[in-house]
């Protein structure tokens, strides 16, 4: 709420209903004041100490939210190359629907050579570091040999244009030998692993293509990640099925990969995931989840994160640079989106790369209707205390109207209660 | 990042809300406007250095994303 122009909001405190948690996150304050001083906050009339709050607050250095989005809008896109929408894995839950009859397409040689020049066109001589992420729907590593030949192109172009590194990210399913967790380490900066935990998880979630169990391969991958000091984290799909097991998911990783990052994300039922007997969490238990485990996880050698409400380290008016630049994910059809997530709505949708000429094609007033999501455009979420930390959750699951404010709000609420009381 | 009643935005007030009890407890978020075009990226100093912004920030639909490497 906006008080004589100050924007701050009063939140629950968990231990102590008399007490109330006063946030004011564009000048980096939060506090825990007794009631009585909200009800005079809110008094229009005024009163003494009304007034040297305010001025006391008003005194303090504010973000300049405008100066964050310009600097976004103003950075180099970062490339994603779909690759592949072919997978070795069959996930109960795949988004994509990665590897049925209707998606084994891989992106053609070619396309990946125009892209790669294109893209390196438009970055400025002599950049110090580009991104490059591999993703799409598919497994990345599932044509070895095609994503060798990208790295290869973008290397070579970018030396052409004096970039000192690129930086490559890719996300995995781990289902592979030795051969390919070698060139992961020796190529990528960083990985991200999906795994789902325990044998008895895992073997339900991500069987693989055969049906058979995946669990022994990817538990072989991670390890061969941790024992080589990999940057990589695990990407956790919590279900219906798996969410009463969170702690034991939690000493898995801890027993076996102490102090790595692991992000706990819901299952969204899309794709394959829309008609599998593995369900989606409900969303308030998948809240209280997290909170539970973020509770027990406290001294323990784990980070664990949830991407749309633990973000309070810093001030977020746009959920992902994919809109908020936005970047360039080229699909295996030579379309180019702001999301890596296969399937992507039309909205994002904003070029396309012509064949025929060798031209890239982008749509200018698109591209200026992805900037605007975010939350300075999100009139629903002008009231809540969590808008500079979600940015409004993920734009596609707006769209998709798959938000989970009560979750986020919930964890939230605890992680600020959690800072007032440590 | 943040700093426990580092600045304490009523210290030395002659009113000092503090000492009434009315203000219980303060934490300096340490927030600031922490993303960079320098070197023309959006990942490393996009989210305080921990990451890039898609990884740190992804919650998207895909169950499978890169996430919160870092």
């Amino acid at each position: 709420m906006i008080i004589e122009d100050e924007e701050m909001f009063f939140i629950d405190y968990e231990d102590d209903d008399s007490k109330i948690i006063l946030y004011a996150p564009l000048r980096s304050y939060l506090a825990l004041i007794k009631k009585e001083l909200m009800n005079l906050l809110l008094e229009r009339n005024g009163s003494e100490e009304r007034d040297i709050f305010l001025s006391k607050l008003k005194a303090r250095r504010i973000i300049n939210l405008k100066k964050i989005t310009e600097d976004i809008h103003n950075s180099v896109p970062e490339l994603s190359l779909a690759l592949t929408e072919n997978c070795n894995l069959k996930c109960v839950y795949c988004h994509a629907s990665a590897g049925d009859s209707h998606k084994l397409k891989t992106m053609p040689k070619d396309l990946v050579d125009i892209v790669i020049k294109e893209y390196f066109k438009r970055v400025p001589q002599d950049t110090g570091k580009v991104y490059i992420h591999i993703a799409g729907g598919g497994e990345p590593t599932y044509d070895f040999s095609l994503l060798k030949y990208s790295l290869d192109k973008a290397r070579e172009y970018a030396e052409k244009k004096g970039v000192k590194h690129i930086s490559f990210s890719l996300p995995t399913n781990g289902a592979y030998g030795d051969n390919i967790r070698e060139y992961l380490k020796k190529n990528f900066d960083s990985v991200s692993l999906s795994f789902d935990g325990p044998d008895y998880i895992q073997n339900a979630h991500r069987p693989l293509k055969s049906g058979k169990e995946s669990f022994d391969i990817v538990f072989e991958t991670a390890k061969y990640f941790h024992v080589n000091h990999m940057n990589y984290a695990f990407r956790t799909t919590v279900s219906a099925f798996s969410l009463p097991y969170l702690k034991a998911i939690v000493d898995f990783f801890i027993e076996h990969f102490p102090n790595v990052s692991v992000g706990f994300e819901p299952l969204i039922p899309t794709g394959r995931g829309s008609c599998s007997i593995i369900k989606k969490p409900d969303s308030t238990a998948f809240g209280d989840g997290i909170i539970e485990v973020l509770k027990y996880a406290k001294g323990k050698p784990i980070k664990i994160s949830n991407s749309a409400s633990c973000e309070f380290g810093n001030i977020r008016p746009i959920f992902c640079s994919s809109v908020g630049i936005p970047n360039w994910t080229v699909g295996v059809d030579g379309g180019i989106y702001c999301c890596a997530r296969d399937g992507a709505p039309d909205v994002f949708h904003f070029g396309r790369f012509d064949f025929i000429n060798h031209t890239v094609e982008l749509d200018n007033d698109k591209i200026e209707r992805i900037r605007n999501m975010n939350v300075l455009h999100y009139e629903e979420c002008t009231n809540c205390f969590c808008k500079y930390h979600c940015a409004g959750d993920c734009p596609d699951r707006r769209l998709a109207h798959k938000s989970d404010c009560n979750a986020i709000r919930k964890i939230g609420q605890h992680v600020l209660s959690n800072k007032i009381s440590s | 990042m943040e700093k426990e009643n580092s600045q304490n935005i009523f210290d030395n007030n002659a009113n000092n809300l503090l000492a009434r009890d009315l203000v219980l407890k303060e934490v300096e978020m340490g927030y600031f406007e922490n993303f960079s075009s320098d070197e023309n990226n959006s990942k490393s100093s996009f989210n305080g250095g921990g990451g890039c912004s898609r990884i740190s920030y992804c919650n998207c639909n895909c169950n499978d994303c890169i996430a919160l490497a870092g």
